[in-house]
């Protein structure tokens, strides 16, 4: 027997006071890693609370999703048709994600499989400053910088800008179309060829003309669909670029090396072992970018232009829209605040709408995401 | 596809888009960044003018030095030719000649009315068709000498530079029509007794027609002197207030001060003063709006010279320099941001984001320190673990509606918006950030200092106290920082709970009761709201270049410390 | 039959004995790790615990100080004692025990701190202690560690910097620091260079004597150099248990055999 094995063996007063001690402890971090499941819930609560009062009237309920006669305010008779506000969301949520998405997914592509470490190391810190910038930041570039520039030069920056990346991608996305065709109808390689490069070349000069025929186009207001998709789409970025990078980073060395072993070119491991690897990854990517896209209040309502018109046609980017999230920044502050007005409540009722496709979204993410560890940025 | 040239082609062509897709990445970036650091810079430095000097002197208590007192008297003096001009134009020395000339060929035509008045009772006999056409002649007949002198003056006004003065005489001789009329019915009725019906005719063969030719001439002279208003007004803005009198009327601080800047007071010089908007008719007598130099407008009068003269020497004027400016930052701002800084929002900016700072991260840190050491996976921690997920997917605004539904119409915080309120929103939407990082940290230490602390008798508590949060710092703080310069910029969470748009820096006891401009609001609001936006273009970039070199600053230091102690720790 | 085992696999009676295993069994969930041990460790003396990978050496000698309380699902079944205390009492002071029983691992794993920090840091845990004397244990223990001469004059530098080979001895002389009377050394020389080896196979000599030392190694040179019994464990089994040199030259198992002639492992 020991000479300490009294200190060795606690009794048991002194066990109750470790033990104590060390649960209340647990007891006080499990309470603080609550508060954001606290906060959560009290979010939905309180949203919805302010919410029901308009959604309790059913015909409220059906005018807020089909009717585009928004006068929240008007007396007597006060109109809460959201349509064009939902159709706005939308709209430049498609335009940015049409921006982002490819060209944020080019990009990881590129910094995880073409360029070395070294640029790599450039660029990255790059994709993170444009995440650092705030977004009221990027809103007053739209509106005292691209604005007034899309407004007067409009039509010369889209072609520009559309010859600038639809010439390649045409001529690149003709060349399988050429060659699969061709191969029915010779077995000439040297035909095919040419035929290839013939056909490419036609697509690129069509698209090139088209992107030229834009250079005269006259844009009446620069605060429009398009202005806020492609700030929009900026800001989406470096979310897209980062995660889907981190996805491409996670498929095996193993796998390109397999592919590459095989004779297939750098596209060709790209495009059918790298990517497909990565999918899901890439979705869980597009998903952050798409959830920051609707989100964002300040870009949009700053480049938008807040009409609440519904575009004609509904495709037209060159008017002004009005989303969600700037309606709600806009009238609150108009709305009565404290005492709760209609408009109070309804502006509450679209930040719901707002809140459950964030919710929607996100779950979407992890469930998407489930299969694919990814660090989060 | 089995051509292989197509298919080299396809890959070279691919590796080609890749790379330009990062140049579009990086041209994006500079294009954003570059005009809003070069102008911002301007912010800080710039040509200044002389009313720079003044201002910061008058409301700054900044001394001058012997070079810019002496700059500020050579610039007025070379005002004093215009201020001349420009008096000499208002009150012109030939006025009173004018007067006593008008006067004098008045007084002759209302002689003669007085002297027609057996005339006029007979004009008034005949019948109707051919009464108002004699009435008419003899009306025309009696007041010639007077109205021709109107003419003749109101031609020759413009080449002498007398419109100001001629419109107000001729004011006062329409005033005196009426009293004209009245003597003269006073003297027709000595002679004999008129019907109601005469006595108006009579009032208007005595006032019609003089008094139409003077509102015409008048509408002449003052389309003029509208124009010339204008001019004046331009000249006032782009030099500031003429003399003492007129500066202490001034209410506003930029009625006070001319352009403090160059740019500016070239823009006002070209669109304000050598070019003015004037209202003109055209046929149909529809009113619209022209802009024409002021050189051709009053081509040949006194004021194309005043307008050469502007031309001429506005650098001796206003002596354009170069001026740093530091207390952009450190200033408050005056009259809606034309003069002065933007010290207020940056205070309020720092407020918001240590206020957040000071509640988020020592939560995330704790709750951090649960996921990581102590949760066991099970249902509770899995749900715990989602909603920081969800809270992170919450929109911003949706953070600003909880803000004033919840903080301060349900429980109240503070009466209304206040930093404290903005703080703890703020606080809720990086907190999600700030746990994750913080967790990837504390997973980052490796398990054998877990393994070391504990075989050396460390107690669960002590070995994360003195060996893991330890090691894990620098990457949290790493975290921490990066989500500061989020909470820094953020607007939408802050529009309903803490920002307002004017107001002075707020001192640090009323931040639980007061509402703060704060830098990212006052941006947004500057932008769109404010109603004279070509002024405070420079306040616009300058607030945005602050607000961008907070954060990038804070970033900066993230990576800095991150590769700092990394090396430092290596593991 | 258990002391016929016993016999068998036990220390020989008489000595001095610091820590028994008696029917001793771990399980990770329902994998059997550690199966039925009989063991005494002899006070004063090096004990070597060699075997194949995964036959749950290092398993047993992590729970002689509760370090596989850190694992989920892991669970004992038996006796272990420490001089006749039980280790897995439900009022064990963990952090005491472990006190007693210091800790080498596998891979040098001093703390981010500074030389001098990381020897006391387990003193500095109990408290009341002066500076001076706190500067007497990490001289004293430094020199025990035989690392004295080389970090005297960079005590307050970063304890990352140093080379593997005096990581390690760092470490040991950190485990010494808080006076323990068991030293366990879980393969301390697997991440070193050989030069660094020896110079810790030294160092275990010349705590033997003063400290009950269990080492576990995969190398049997290493086993037969410092070592005065040696264990052999083979799929969770204690197979062979004896003194060294009798293990080494006359093995009384095939088993125990084929490993140290090289047939497996």
């Amino acid at each position: 027997m020991s000479k300490n094995a009294k200190n060795l063996i606690m009794d048991t007063r002194r066990r109750a006071v470790g033990g104590i001690a060390e649960s209340a402890g647990k007891a006080v971090l499990f309470c603080i890693t609550a508060i954001p499941t606290v906060a959560v819930v009290f979010i939905i609560f309180f949203i919805a609370k302010e919410a029901l009062p308009f959604f309790g009237d059913i015909s409220h309920l059906k005018e807020f999703f089909t009717s585009a006669d928004w006068r929240p305010s008007a007396d007597p008779n006060p109109h809460f048709g959201a349509l064009s506000i939902f159709y706005g969301t939308a709209m430049v949520t498609a335009g940015s994600c049409a921006v982002a998405v490819p060209l944020g997914i080019l990009t990881a592509v590129c910094l995880n499989e073409i360029v070395g470490s070294k640029t790599a190391g450039f660029f990255k810190p790059l994709v993170e400053l444009l995440a650092a910038v705030p977004s009221v930041a990027y809103g007053f570039f739209a509106i005292i910088v691209f604005a007034p520039l899309l407004q007067n030069h409009g039509g010369a920056i889209l072609s520009a800008l559309l010859f600038a990346a639809g010439v390649p991608v045409a001529a690149i996305a003709a060349l399988p179309v050429a060659d699969f065709v061709s191969a029915r109808f010779t077995k000439n390689a040297r035909l095919r060829k040419i035929s290839g490069f013939l056909f490419s070349a036609v697509c690129a000069a069509s698209v090139g003309c088209g992107a030229l025929s834009l250079s005269s186009m006259e844009i009446s207001s620069g605060t429009n669909a398009l202005n806020a998709s492609i700030i929009l789409a900026i800001m989406a970025l470096p979310t897209i670029v980062s995660i889907s990078q981190d996805a491409l980073a996670s498929v095996g060395r193993d796998m390109r090396e397999g592919s590459l072993a095989l004779g297939a070119t750098r596209f060709e491991t790209i495009f059918k072992v790298v990517l497909p690897c990565a999918k899901s990854g890439i979705a869980v990517a597009v998903i952050l970018g798409l959830m920051r896209v609707v989100g964002e209040t300040m870009v949009v309502w700053m480049a938008s232009g807040n009409s609440l018109k519904i575009p004609e046609p509904f495709y037209n980017f060159f008017e002004p829209v009005r989303t969600l999230t700037a309606t709600i920044a806009g009238e609150m502050g108009e709305a009565d605040q404290s005492t709760g007005s209609a408009r109070y409540h309804v502006l509450f009722a679209m930040s719901f709408c707002l809140l459950a496709g964030g919710l929607a979204l996100n779950a979407a993410s992890q469930w998407v995401g489930s299969g694919f560890k990814f660090r989060k940025k | 596809m089995n051509n292989t040239s197509t298919r080299k082609i396809l890959d070279a062509s691919f590796t080609a888009l890749a790379y330009s897709s990062l140049a579009a990445v990086a041209a994006a970036l500079a294009l954003f960044l570059f005009p809003i650091f070069f102008n911002g810079a301007g912010a800080f430095i710039f040509r200044a003018t002389v009313e720079h000097e003044k201002f910061l002197h008058e409301n700054l208590d900044a001394d001058l030095s012997e070079s810019e007192k002496k700059a500020i008297s050579e610039s007025d003096a070379a005002r004093a030719p215009l201020y001349k001009m420009m008096r000499e134009y208002e009150s012109p020395p030939n006025a009173e000649k004018l007067r006593d000339r008008l006067a004098k060929s008045y007084k002759e035509s209302v002689e003669a009315i007085g002297g027609a008045s057996v005339e006029i009772l007979g004009a008034l006999d005949k019948k109707a068709p051919e009464r108002a056409e004699s009435i008419r002649n003899i009306s025309k007949k009696l007041w010639e000498p007077y109205l021709s002198t109107v003419r003749e003056s109101v031609q020759e006004s413009a080449k002498n530079g007398t419109s100001i003065a001629l419109s107000g005489i001729l004011a006062e001789n329409e005033a005196e029509l009426a009293a004209t009329a009245r003597a003269e019915l006073a003297l027709l009725g000595k002679t004999k007794r008129l019907s109601f019906r005469q006595k108006s005719l009579v009032r208007r063969i005595v006032t019609e027609l003089p008094s139409s030719e003077i509102s015409a001439a008048l509408e002449t002279l003052e389309s003029r002197n509208r124009a010339y208003a204008s001019f004046r007004d331009g000249i006032a803005q782009l030099l500031g207030p003429r003399n003492k009198q007129e500066k202490e009327a001034a209410k506003l601080m930029r009625q006070k001060y001319g352009q403090t800047r160059m740019d500016t007071a070239r823009k006002v010089l070209e669109n304000s003063v050598l070019k003015i908007t004037v209202k003109e008719r055209d046929k149909s007598g529809a009113e619209f709006m022209r802009r024409v130099s002021v050189s051709e407008y009053f081509h040949g009068t006194p004021v194309e010279k005043m307008a050469e003269y502007v031309g001429k020497n506005a650098d001796a004027m206003l002596r354009p320099h170069i001026a740093a400016y530091p207390g952009f930052l450190f200033d408050d701002p005056y009259d809606s941001s034309i003069f002065g800084g933007i010290w207020p929002m940056v205070l309020g900016t720092f407020y918001l984001t240590f206020g957040s700072m000071l509640m988020a991260a020592p939560l995330g840190v704790a709750a951090a320190v649960y996921f990581s050491e102590y949760a066991r996976g099970g249902k509770l921690t899995h749900v715990l673990d989602t909603c920081v997920g969800t809270l992170a997917g919450v929109p911003s605004i949706v953070f600003g509606l909880f803000g004033l539904a919840f903080l301060i119409n349900t429980v109240r915080i503070s009466e209304s918006k206040s930093v404290l309120a903005g703080s703890v929103t703020l606080a809720l939407l990086v907190l999600p950030t700030i746990i994750r990082s913080c967790e990837e940290a504390l997973k980052a230490v490796p398990n054998s200092y877990r393994e070391a602390a504990f075989a050396l008798g460390a107690g669960k508590w002590r070995s994360i106290r003195t060996v893991i949060l330890p090691a894990a710092l620098p990457s949290m703080l790493t975290g921490i920082i990066i989500s500061m310069g989020r909470a820094a910029g953020e607007t939408a969470p802050i529009i309903f709970t803490a920002a307002t748009s004017t107001g002075a820096a707020l001192a640090i006891c009323d931040v639980f009761t007061q509402p703060t401009p704060a830098l990212p609001w006052n941006i947004y609001n500057l932008c769109t709201e404010h109603e004279m936006a070509e002024r405070v273009s420079h306040v616009q970039y300058g607030m945005v270049m602050t607000l961008i070199l907070i954060v990038l600053a804070l970033n900066g230091a993230a990576i800095w410390l991150r590769a700092r102690l990394r090396k430092k720790m290596k593991f | 039959m258990e002391d016929e085992k016993q016999k068998r696999y036990g220390a020989k009676t008489g000595e001095d004995t610091a820590i028994s295993a008696r029917n001793f069994s771990v399980y990770y969930g329902n994998f059997h790790a550690v199966k039925n041990v009989n063991m005494d460790f002899v006070r004063g003396k090096v004990t070597a615990i060699i075997g194949p990978s995964g036959c749950g050496k290092s398993t047993f000698l992590r729970c002689i100080n509760r370090m596989n309380d850190l694992v989920d699902g892991c669970r004992t079944e038996g006796s272990l004692q420490l001089d006749g205390i039980d280790i897995y009492h439900k009022r064990m002071d963990v952090a005491e025990l472990r006190r007693r029983i210091g800790m080498v691992f596998q891979r040098p794993n001093p703390f981010p701190k500074s030389i001098y920090e990381n020897v006391a840091y387990g003193p500095r845990l109990k408290g009341g202690l002066s500076k001076d004397e706190l500067d007497a244990i990490v001289e004293t223990s430094l020199k025990r560690a035989a690392l004295w001469d080389e970090v005297k004059d960079r005590l307050a530098s970063s304890a990352l910097g140093m080379s593997g080979g005096q990581q390690q001895r760092l470490c040991i002389a950190r485990a010494l620091a808080i006076k323990p009377e068991v030293l366990l050394m879980d393969e301390p020389c697997s991440a070193l260079d050989p030069k660094s080896t020896s110079r810790i196979e030294d160092l275990m000599g010349e705590l033997s004597g003063e400290y009950t030392i269990a080492v576990v190694t995969h190398n049997m040179q290493q086993a037969a150099r410092v070592s005065d019994f040696t264990a052999f464990f083979y799929e969770g089994n204690l197979v062979e248990y004896g003194a060294t040199d009798k293990l080494f030259t006359n093995p009384a198992h095939k088993a125990t055999n084929d490993y140290i002639t090289g047939r497996f492992g």
